[in-house]
């Protein structure tokens, strides 16, 4: 019998996840970085909310798509209203073409009419890493505990097409609803897609 | 050489396109022949020629990125098959990695020219009108564009040549990942991911996977000459069960698809993880079979003679303790040599590449019809329309020793058609790791249907609360007769469908695995129903949930496309098809959606999980 639970516990072991990857089930790690506005930002200051992380990039034609549908502002504003702190980080390596100074990034976001609650530089990518972002957008969800409760994409049509946005099944929606439903997320993790994120 | 030389001038210019070009890929559609022979193959190639540094994406695009994608019309009647990919490059984009083609690549499409195309004869000036409108993603490290087009292919029909772009196709398609390979693969889980085993060793070695979510795509891959490290996904979607992609040994690549020994088999509790594991669930199962209407009437008549404390009275003789015990262990000897010969068949038959499964025997009709002729004499036996030993050939009193032991036999086949629950797991767990773990796994199924047994055998007291044996037990066995009739029918019935007298009738489609990939390009999930007439879970399933009416109404409204998979013969792509799931058997009940990993049903259904997971499926507008 002791050899069996010894047996049992090491595949336990042996099938769990290094702690390198951040993945649905556990600790967001915490980061703090400075808004377009200078203001500065600490997400576990927001311990007791939901929030949710989008990785974004102006210039890919994948971030384009949900902006020029207006898709991503709108779950913005609709959960920003429902007490859920949504987070929208730029990891765009300074000193990359596609870099943009808090003024051109809060420009846009202005322009585009989005509402997060702050648009975060992370201008040495470190959080972007931290949390293994490859894509923009990469979307994560944490619950008010500081746990994450879903990684991946945004929705399940993966193209630059905006009029796959009516049609398809999207998965922060989802992940937002069943949690604040108090129910656990059905789809927790998910292939994400888009453009490299650039590091 | 002349005469080649004066066809090609006559077609010449014949076959026309005008390719589209932008600022980064020029892209055009280019045949391997110079006219399309009704009745023939014709391939075509989508031509992407890319400037420098920049790149389009395979069909796994890996870290980012989207594969080109082709949308047909062409005229009535002609079909275009699927993008024939290339073997991709690894294309690094800072720390991340992508999967793609640089320069220039060939997308080879066969296109099926009907026998009665255009109608024209082969000389006259009759064209038919390819098009397609093709989308494709192309990026530099430093940014993407999505482009698109429509490209047009006018050829002639007739008796063509081969075209300028002949060789080019031919070396594509010659390049083109091997379907077939004569490598020994084994796959093993490690800490850092699975550890690709492949004998004999190649040169090189890459592994590109089809799916995402599995490996760490911009990981390094270490070959050490013999064993490649494929190091898994950090962030992981679904589980790693199967080395299925590309393996590319220098300038050759070929499709694998190896399991993952060790690897967690998707099941009802989100998969077995270990050998233990599995073997608990197969004691389990076993010790659920006895409870099977193939196998209670069968052993209650055996464990009745337990009755009597102290002795027991075997057909007009009486037993001592010790006789009654040593029965009990023969029992349990033929039950555990019956599933282990059972074990080393199945090992040994895919050792030899035989796509088989749990249940495989029943896909024989033969068997089938010999199952149904045993359960009848054990039936009519059992009402007393004759008698017989169990066994009726053997001399009685001498060899009841033997008797006792083909008992364990006579059980053994009489469950076979009945999966009970968790067995389906376990069972796909030993067949996709070594033999050694299938062994573990038949033994320790064996051992949990043979222990009730043993321990009444060792315990006849527990059994005293029975009334004195009497008439009630003629009354008794003659109920019991019963469900041994019905298995009868219903093994006829499976007789039946096999042999093709009758139909099948249901208002489901029939499976294919092309089928899947089809709706789900068109963005469409699928409800796949796995089952066979002789598998006796599938149809209580059957029966008491998916016909149920308010579970049928559900499914027609879930916009979910309905296929049944049946696998009461033997088919080759169903065997794939649940190998992929990591199963071996059936039940199997999986919903796929598009661009994600197919959810699994349990294998014992309820309205409440069929209604949730249609209710989930829902949520998705299509």
């Amino acid at each position: 019998m002791k050899r069996f639970l010894l047996l049992f516990l090491g595949f336990l072991f042996i099938n769990s996840n290094p702690v390198l990857a951040v993945n649905p089930g556990q600790p967001a790690p915490d980061f703090t970085l400075t808004d377009v506005t200078g203001k500065t930002v600490k997400l576990s200051d927001q311990k007791g909310k939901f929030v949710v992380l989008e990785w974004v990039n102006p210039d890919c034609p994948y971030v384009q798509k949900h902006y020029n549908s207006a898709n991503m502002q709108n779950l913005q504003k609709e959960y920003g209203g429902r007490q859920v702190v949504w987070l929208t980080i730029n990891s765009t390596r300074e000193g990359h073409s596609e870099f943009k100074s808090p003024q051109q990034m809060g420009g846009w976001m202005k322009e585009k009419g989005g509402a997060p609650a702050a648009t975060l530089l992370d201008r040495d990518s470190k959080v972007g890493k931290s949390y293994g972002a490859v894509t923009t957008p990469h979307m994560y969800v944490i619950d008010p505990k500081g746990s994450l409760v879903y990684v991946g994409a945004i929705d399940d049509k993966r193209s630059t097409n905006v009029a796959d946005v009516k049609t398809a099944k999207n998965y922060v929606r989802i992940a937002l609803e069943e949690s604040l439903a108090g129910k656990p997320v059905s789809t927790a993790s998910t292939s994400p897609y888009g453009c490299t994120v650039k590091y | 050489m002349v005469f080649r030389f004066l066809f090609l001038s006559l077609f010449l210019g014949a076959a026309a396109a005008a390719p589209v070009k932008t600022d980064l890929v020029e892209a055009e559609l280019v045949a391997e022949r110079t006219a399309a022979e009704p009745g023939k193959t014709l391939t075509v190639a989508l031509r992407l020629k890319i400037v420098p540094h920049w790149h389009t994406y395979w069909r796994n695009p890996g870290d980012s990125g989207e594969p080109t994608a082709l949308r047909w019309k062409l005229p009535a009647g002609w079909s275009a098959g699927a993008i024939q990919w290339p073997a991709p490059r690894r294309l690094p984009a800072g720390p991340l990695m992508n999967f793609g083609y640089e320069d220039e690549v060939l997308h080879l499409v066969d296109i099926a020219v009907p026998p009665d195309a255009a109608g024209v004869p082969a000389r006259a000036a009759g064209t038919a009108k390819l098009a397609a409108h093709a989308t494709w993603l192309v990026c530099n490290p430093e940014r993407c564009i999505p482009e698109e087009g429509d490209l047009v292919l006018e050829v002639p029909v007739g008796v063509g040549a081969a075209s300028e772009h002949a060789a080019a196709i031919v070396r594509t398609r010659t390049a083109l990942p091997a379907k077939a390979h004569d490598l020994r693969l084994s796959a093993t889980r490690s800490n850092a991911g699975v550890e690709l085993e492949i004998d004999p060793p190649p040169r090189a070695a890459v592994f590109f996977p089809f799916e995402a979510g599995k490996i760490h795509n911009a990981g390094e891959q270490v070959y050490d000459g013999k064993v490649l490290k494929i190091p898994k996904a950090p962030q992981p979607v679904g589980a790693f069960t199967r080395v299925a992609g590309l393996l590319v040994t220098g300038p050759q690549a070929i499709e694998i698809d190896v399991p993952v020994k060790g690897a967690v088999t998707g099941a009802l509790t989100g998969g077995l993880s270990s050998l233990a594991l599995a073997a608990l669930f197969a004691f389990a199962g076993g010790l659920i079979l006895n409870l099977m209407p193939c196998v209670l009437p069968v052993l209650s008549i055996k464990i009745l003679g337990f009755a009597q404390q102290g002795g027991t009275l075997d057909r007009g003789v009486v037993l001592d303790r010790g006789a009654m015990r040593r029965h009990g262990v023969l029992y349990a000897l033929g039950v555990l040599v019956s599933f282990l010969a059972f074990a080393a068949l199945l090992v040994v038959l895919q050792s030899f590449g035989s796509a088989i499964g749990w249940g495989f025997q029943l896909q024989s009709p033969v068997f089938v019809a010999m199952l149904a002729l045993l359960f009848l004499a054990l039936a009519l036996n059992l009402s007393g329309v004759f008698e017989f030993g169990a066994l009726g050939y053997l001399p009685r009193v001498k060899n009841a020793d033997a008797e006792a032991f083909l008992t364990g036999v006579l059980a053994v086949a009489v469950a076979s058609p009945c999966t009970a629950p968790f067995m389906g797991a376990a069972l796909g767990y030993a067949l996709a790791g070594g033999a050694a773990d299938a062994l573990a796994v038949f033994t320790a199924l064996g051992a949990g249907m043979a222990l009730p047994y043993v321990v009444l055998a060792w315990n006849p007291q527990w059994l005293r609360w029975l009334p004195r044996p009497g008439a009630w037990m003629v009354r008794f066995k003659q109920l019991l007769a019963l469900p041994l009739y019905a298995t009868v029918v219903w093994l006829g019935w499976v007789l039946a469908l096999q042999s093709g007298v009758l139909a099948g009738a249901s208002d489901w489609e029939k499976f294919t695995l092309e089928k899947i990939q089809r709706y789900e390009q068109q963005g469409k999930s699928v409800f796949v129903d796995y089952t066979a007439a002789w598998c006796v879970t599938c149809q209580v399933n059957k029966q008491l949930v998916l016909s149920r009416p308010d579970v049928e109404q559900a499914l027609r409204s879930s916009g979910l496309v309905l296929l049944r998979a049946d696998w009461t013969r033997r088919d080759e792509e169903i065997t794939r098809a649940l190998a992929a799931l990591g199963r071996k058997g059936v039940p199997v009940y999986a919903i796929y959606r598009p661009g994600q990993e197919p959810e699994l049903l349990p294998e014992l259904l309820t309205r409440d999980t069929v209604l949730a997971a249609l209710r989930t499926s829902k949520e998705s507008p299509e």
